[in-house]
């Protein structure tokens, strides 16, 4: 039944353009390709020209080509071009993963948006390379400063307002740590929520900040939710209470318990730990700012 | 009835377990729970083997306790307590009714437990749960309140 995308489709796709030559290589015109993220091996298969191409060239992180052996969660993408039923003239995009329908959608950009948002939740889930925390990350002065929360925690809020105040954008989604306990960017746009309903995805050199760099050790964790007119009054938290909160965040903490232990230890060891509400985002920021300042002071005597 | 109490032997239940400086976590795969537990009751924690009676405990955690065995007991009572709370024991324990309570105040005042040893507590979470979403898009987008 689905059939390609037809050549007006593929112009739909943006995105493509300014692309590595690299990633346009690997993927161009393919219609099925295996790739690792970390250690999760991923299989793909799209009946349209370009979908695979659109699809993983937007990830916000380095993938590699593999093989399709032990493939550990496979993806297809139909694509259903309505027109050829003279039912209208928008077709639907249906996203599959282990032959399980998971999204249906005539937006393309609704349909990279499942397929992002399911892949990465799989791999955080599954990855015994890199631990994946629902967190924003800021880079300060050469460490990190980690805010974990769930969706409308308001995480992506302090992080741009902690930007404003001179950091470096690292996350507004996961925190991604490797063994060591170091933070690693995730530089995908922030997510910002309309008044009106949906999102828009910003990038952080349009809020005047820069992104990105090398993994960082973590200086700061806040354990902080927004309540409209709260003030920052924040206490200071023990290593296992902090690791507590982070492992509510901590995507493969059903899966693999040790290593999400182990690797939150190594995480939290040299880092304050303050939980306290929050009201305003850019009050919030100048507190958090002033907190850096006495850890780094206190650190020196 | 004392004495009988004091030979309760409690046993803990196996789980996955992180030692940190003063405390220690837990994680229980069959509740998805985490817990904290303070070095007080990570002490008494590390002793739920099967081979240690609550008068044991008493001794190992407050050295020179002899002269005030109830109070040293009541701690331990109060840690074990929190462990039941959380559901990290095997054995059933004896029924608050007959166990010895001391208020925290009287705790710290008979063993001044506040300088080396804290109030036993024991703070649960439930780890991540399953997805929140399959996309942002499939979110609701209207009702919830945007944080500033």
């Amino acid at each position: 039944m689905p059939v390609g995308l037809t050549a007006s489709q593929d112009k739909v796709c943006p995105r493509l353009s300014g692309k590595s030559s690299l990633a346009r290589m690997e993927i161009s015109g393919r219609r099925s390709i295996g790739f690792m993220i970390f250690d999760i091996s991923i299989q793909l298969e799209a009946n349209g020209h370009g979908l695979i191409e659109f699809l993983i060239s937007g990830l916000p992180l380095r993938w590699k080509p593999a093989s399709a052996a032990n493939v550990h969660r496979s993806y297809s993408v139909l694509y259903s071009d309505q027109r050829e039923f003279k039912t209208g003239n928008i077709g639907r995009f249906m996203l599959l993963a282990q032959h399980q329908l998971l999204f249906s959608t005539t937006s393309l950009e609704e349909l990279y948006n499942a397929f992002e948002s399911d892949l990465l939740y799989f791999v955080g889930q599954r990855s015994r390379e890199m631990l994946f925390l629902h967190a924003g990350v800021v880079a300060w002065e050469g460490r990190a400063i980690v805010i974990p929360g769930r969706s409308y925690s308001g995480k992506t809020t302090l992080v741009r307002a902690l930007l404003h105040a001179g950091g470096i954008y690292y996350s507004d989604e996961y925190a991604i740590v490797d063994r060591q306990g170091n933070v690693h960017p995730f530089p995908r746009k922030l997510s910002i929520r309309l008044d009106a309903g949906g999102l828009s995805r910003i990038p952080a050199a349009k809020l005047g900040a820069s992104a990105g760099g090398p993994p960082l050790a973590v200086r700061l964790v806040i354990i902080t939710r927004y309540r409209a007119g709260a003030q920052w009054r924040p206490k200071d938290l023990s290593p296992g209470l902090g690791m507590l909160r982070l492992l509510r965040n901590t995507l493969s903490a059903r899966h693999c318990p040790d290593l999400a232990l182990a690797i939150l230890e190594r995480m939290v060891c040299e880092a304050t730990i303050l939980e306290s509400e929050r009201g305003d985002a850019d009050e919030s920021a100048r507190h958090i700012v002033t907190a850096l300042y006495s850890i780094r002071m206190r650190n020196r005597s | 009835m004392k004495g009988n109490l004091a030979e309760f032997t409690p046993v803990r239940k196996p789980l996955t377990s992180k030692e940190l400086l003063d405390e220690i976590i837990l994680y229980d795969d069959r509740t998805y729970k985490a817990h904290c537990l303070n070095n007080t009751a990570a002490a008494v924690w590390r002793l739920c083997d099967g081979n240690h009676s609550v008068a044991d405990m008493a001794k190992a955690l407050v050295p020179g306790s002899e002269s005030d065995p109830g109070a040293a007991e009541s701690l331990v009572w109060a840690a074990l307590k929190q462990l039941r709370k959380s559901g990290l024991l095997v054995n059933a324990m004896p029924s608050d009714s007959r166990l010895p309570s001391l208020s925290r105040r009287e705790l710290v005042l008979r063993l001044g437990i506040a300088t080396v040893l804290a109030v036993p507590t024991a703070r649960s979470a439930l780890v991540a749960a399953a997805p929140q979403s399959v996309s942002p898009a499939k979110q609701p987008s209207s009702r919830r309140r945007i944080p500033r």
